[in-house]
């Protein structure tokens, strides 16, 4: 089992090789979107890429679930993120810190949830 | 005065039916040409689903031999629907215009690939240990297995040139491939190449099937079509809230686009004139389209404002409708864009829910669907729209054919790579 | 006919070329007789019959793409798309892009077939193979062999993507268009460029084409349907347009980018003519008889309102094939009379450049009438008696005329042919 440490290195290599980032622009808290410039084909190069990297099997949308609220006016209102859909999240991502998400469920935010952290949680737990 | 552009010859081979009659009739009653398929095992592929052209026998329409006999089913299909279009506009043999200023201009895909001995050869020189290829060993193995004329036959120029050749269409000859636009494009460009002088008729259309092993892993891949395997007929949904993915589609469109007195002046029955198109780029990214939707907005207002017609007078939008949750949505943003509060009381419907996606083709069977709707009166559904999306909230024309009187329709197609073509036909009087 | 009033100006050239990775160099080294022909080093190619070819040597496309966000793209594009992409960096990076509008800079590439990179199918090839001689498990290439490809995989091979991420990279928002039409792509794309302008379609446009045969799957489909030259032992000397002892093509790669805009706008913006582009026609050739070549050639002339004694030179399409140079020769001779323009061929210093040949072939021109000197066919020593052309050979010429033409064919019929003017 691998440390923290370990699981956010080999992440890091795998997001430079697959944004083109320099490392050091790597952080736990960066936003995959907003610092690192991913786009939405990116996300599935980055799982199938830590996929290999981890030698671990990722079910589509499993880690970045697409369009969670598509269809259900129950989950948005208002381009918000209602109490019915932060529990549908919380379920679906049981991995993700959700605590500021909470605070502000617009709709435009929930990209920031797709974190660097959130992938080296992600894969902790799949690893453990 | 700029020359004025008519079409006076049409034909379709698509999943619906080998002739522009079926195709249309089957849109009007609300078919679905989607199902299993056929042509190889795709069991156990992601989607196990297209909408195949059926049954199709190139001997009825080209008995002869010739190169073609190799040729994949772009080719094909081009093929029996230019000999349609030819026929209808009285044009099929020499004699009965200067062929010299009669052109082709396709959109046409990418040939097939030899997708058994590509494979097999590489796995038979490839040590999964060290990750190496022996090239000497697979260019040997390529080299034996490979049919020549078959791979000849997959470049992008040989459709439009076996057009010519066949059909004697000795003018300019061009072919473009802007993914799912492309043979809206060819249509566009070949109207400008009359409108110019360059020609006076032009043979212009798309041709392609992606219905192939590569094919589907390519957009499977990219999580672009939809797998919902246990429904294949009810995958194709554009608009409604649970679409998850395009249906591959495959067949040919094609048109007879003439300048007005050269069609006048030999007698030639005159199906709808070509007003407008419009062309731009998104140029944002790859896939996604913008997320306001300015490509398709300022392209819909180009061909508007080419047909020197109000965004008032459309009658009829023939959408780009994939079933995409992306485009879908841009779409919408881009109809309220241009046509405000009318955009709620236009109809705008998918024909893409009953054919699938023709890629290469599809713009140009949209754009016949559009004619005939002018002619026919009655426009035809989007189907399996079952569950509104709060982002989609337009009139798509759910499930039923509509009579409604059509002067002038639009037809939009938008490419993977963010190019954007709208076209506009308009009733001839 | 309506003529334009709207004039068409060159006003930045690329070339990233077999002798060269900038238009100067690939002059230059065109003008001292250079070939950038030679064994492939990109592949081991023992077991081919053809061996040759027009390479490129070190390209990292990294050096022209140095903006972080479209560096990340470079990761879905095959060799020709990053040919593509980087020729056009070349020419925009002098282009103030205060003074263009977005919606009015257009896109037209020629592009053709590109080949998969087979180490990313190899795995999945692998997973699939069955122990069926000659096929694999369609079954298992579902369930084993597509999981193991880059999801990304499909869109570094797609020729419409030179034109899509050029357009991403330049903010180009006006028309984008991929143009097929195999070695006379290029030109065509030029060619619908030039009457998009003319009909106040776009201001502006980043036209060119890419290729690259030099690729093992490439290579092998053209050693079964091309007739490539025999001479592996002699690779400088192997293609030999027009040439009594020509004996067939030799493959290249590279990319040519010409950016051309209306004379008004390029004054507005400062910027300084290369040369006028004057005239295109196409046409299809059914007989090969060069009756179809005349007329795109003639369309082309009549276009430019030039006559054919206007033209100092014509860069011909010049493949070094037995049949089709021959076919190319009755073309001109038709208009020009037999021997009645230099002709200059570029294929047998570069080999075939293919999609990207027309807009290559023709940015030599440009440069041989800024310089006042069309660079001797490399490679042609006697003309062959059923190719009725004055070749340029042995050394330079002076241009006298304002004009050239550049044509283009395939060999299926697809024929085309610009005329550029020399700015004064």
């Amino acid at each position: 089992m691998p440390t923290q440490e370990e699981i956010f290195s080999k992440v890091s290599s795998t997001l430079v090789e697959a944004l083109n980032v320099d490392e050091e622009d790597i952080k736990l808290s960066s936003t995959l979107q907003g610092d690192l410039g991913a786009e939405s084909i990116d996300f599935l190069d980055i799982v199938f890429r830590l996929e290999r990297e981890f030698g671990i099997k990722i079910p589509r949308g499993e880690l970045f679930p697409e369009s969670i609220f598509q269809g259900d006016p129950e989950f948005v209102s208002n381009g918000k993120v209602t109490e019915k859909g932060l529990k549908e999240l919380r379920e679906r991502m049981p991995f993700a810190d959700l605590s500021s998400f909470e605070k502000d469920p617009s709709m435009s935010k929930l990209s920031d949830l797709f974190t660097v952290e959130l992938i080296t949680r992600y894969i902790q737990g799949k690893l453990s | 005065m700029r020359r004025r552009v008519v079409i006076t010859g049409t034909g379709a081979i698509t999943p619906l039916g080998h002739d522009v009659k079926d195709t249309v009739e089957g849109q009007l009653a609300g078919r679905s040409g989607v199902g299993l398929i056929r042509q190889f095992n795709a069991t156990k592929f992601p989607t196990t689903f297209a909408a195949e052209v059926k049954d199709f026998d190139l001997t009825k329409y080209v008995p002869e031999h010739g190169p073609w006999d190799h040729a994949g089913p772009n080719t094909r299909f081009a093929f029996a629907a230019a000999l349609q279009a030819l026929e209808q506009a009285g044009l099929k043999g020499d004699g009965k215009c200067d062929r010299t200023r009669f052109g082709v201009y396709l959109g046409s895909g990418e040939g097939v690939q030899d997708f058994h001995a590509l494979l097999w050869v590489l796995s038979q020189n490839y040590d999964p240990s060290t990750r190496a290829i022996n090239i000497p060993g697979f260019t040997r193995g390529t080299l034996e297995m490979f049919h020549a004329e078959r791979e000849a036959e997959q470049e992008l120029h040989t459709t439009a040139a076996h057009l010519a050749r066949y059909f004697e269409l000795d003018g300019p000859n061009l072919s473009c491939l802007t993914a799912c636009a492309a043979s809206s494009q060819a249509i566009g460009e070949a109207t400008e190449l009359i409108r110019h002088g360059d020609a006076d008729i032009m043979l212009a259309g798309g041709a392609h099937s992606m219905i192939h092993p590569f094919g589907v892993t390519g957009f499977n891949l990219l999580t672009a079509l939809s797998q919902r395997n246990d429904a294949p007929e009810k995958a194709s949904r554009p608009f409604d809230a649970n679409r998850d993915g395009f249906v591959l589609g495959e067949g040919a469109g094609m048109l007879i686009l003439e300048e007005l007195e050269h069609a006048r002046h030999r007698g030639a029955n005159i199906l709808a004139e070509l007003t407008g198109y419009g062309t731009t780029a998104d140029a944002f990214r790859v896939t996604d389209s913008h997320e306001d939707g300015r490509g398709a907005i300022a392209c819909i207002t180009g061909a508007i404002k080419d047909s020197g017609l109000s965004p008032d007078q459309i009658d009829y939008i023939n959408a780009h409708g994939t079933s995409t949750k992306v485009n879908d949505r841009a779409e919408t943003l881009a109809a309220k864009a241009v046509f405000r509060e009318r955009a709620y009381k236009l109809p705008i419907s998918s024909s893409k829910s009953m054919l699938g996606h023709l890629i290469a083709a599809g713009g140009a069977v949209e754009l016949i669907t559009c004619i005939e709707s002018i002619h026919r009166g009655w426009i035809p559904p989007t189907i399996n729209y079952e569950t509104p999306d709060p982002e989609c909230d337009l009139d798509y024309v759910p499930n039923q054919a509509r009579q409604h009187r059509v002067n002038h329709a639009l037809s939009n197609s938008f490419g993977f790579g963010g190019q954007n073509i709208s076209l506009i036909v308009s009733r001839f009087e | 006919m309506p003529a334009s009033s709207r004039r068409v100006v060159l006003t930045g050239l690329s070339t990233l070329s077999p002798l060269g990775m900038d238009p100067d160099t690939l002059y230059r080294r065109l003008m001292a007789g250079d070939s950038g022909v030679r064994a492939i080093k990109a592949f081991d190619t023992a077991n081919m019959p053809a061996k040759i070819a027009g390479e490129i040597d070190n390209f990292e496309a990294k050096t022209y793409i140095t903006d972080k966000g479209h560096r990340r793209a470079l990761k879905m594009m095959s060799r020709p798309i990053q040919l593509a992409v980087s020729a056009a960096q070349c020419v925009m990076n002098s282009v103030d892009r205060t003074k263009i509008d977005p919606t009015r800079l257009g896109v037209e590439f020629g592009a053709g077939l590109m080949a998969s990179e087979l180490p990313e199918l190899a795995d999945a090839a692998m997973a699939s193979a069955n122990c069926q001689p000659g096929a694999v498990s369609l079954e298992l290439w579902g369930q084993k062999g597509i999981p193991a490809i880059q999801p990304l995989w499909m869109l570094k091979y797609l020729p419409n993507l030179p034109a899509g991420h050029i357009s991403i990279m330049h903010d180009a928002q006006g028309p984008n268009n991929s143009i097929t039409e195999s070695d006379a792509a290029s030109l065509i794309a030029l060619g619908e460029a030039f009457r998009i302008i003319g009909r106040d379609g776009a201001d502006m446009f980043i036209t060119g084409g890419c290729e690259s045969k030099v690729h093992p799957v490439s290579l092998v489909r053209q050693c079964l349907f091309e007739q490539l030259s025999k001479r592996n032992d002699n690779p400088q000397d192997a293609c030999r347009p027009y040439d009594r002892d020509r004996d067939g093509t030799v493959v290249g790669e590279g990319a040519a980018v010409l950016l051309i805009e209306e004379l008004e706008h390029a004054k507005r913006r400062g910027a300084i003519p290369l040369a006028e582009m004057v005239g295109f026609g196409a046409a299809f050739e059914r007989t090969h008889s060069g009756e179809g070549l005349a007329r795109a050639i003639k369309a082309a002339l009549k276009d430019a309102d030039a006559i054919p004694a206007d033209i100092d030179f014509v860069i011909g399409h010049a493949m070094g094939l037995t049949a089709y140079d021959a076919f190319e020769a009755r073309g001109i001779a038709e208009v020009f009379g037999p021997q009645g323009v230099p002709v200059y061929a570029a294929k047998g210093a570069l080999g075939n450049t293919g999609a990207a040949s027309g807009a290559m072939e023709l940015a030599i021109g440009v440069l041989a009438l800024q310089n006042g000197a069309v660079p001797p066919s490399r490679n042609h020593v006697a003309t062959a008696e059923d190719c009725p052309v004055n070749v340029v050979h042995n050394q330079a010429k002076k241009v006298a005329k304002p004009y050239f033409l550049k044509l283009a064919y395939t060999q299926l019929g697809q024929c085309a042919a610009a005329v550029i003017k020399k700015w004064e």
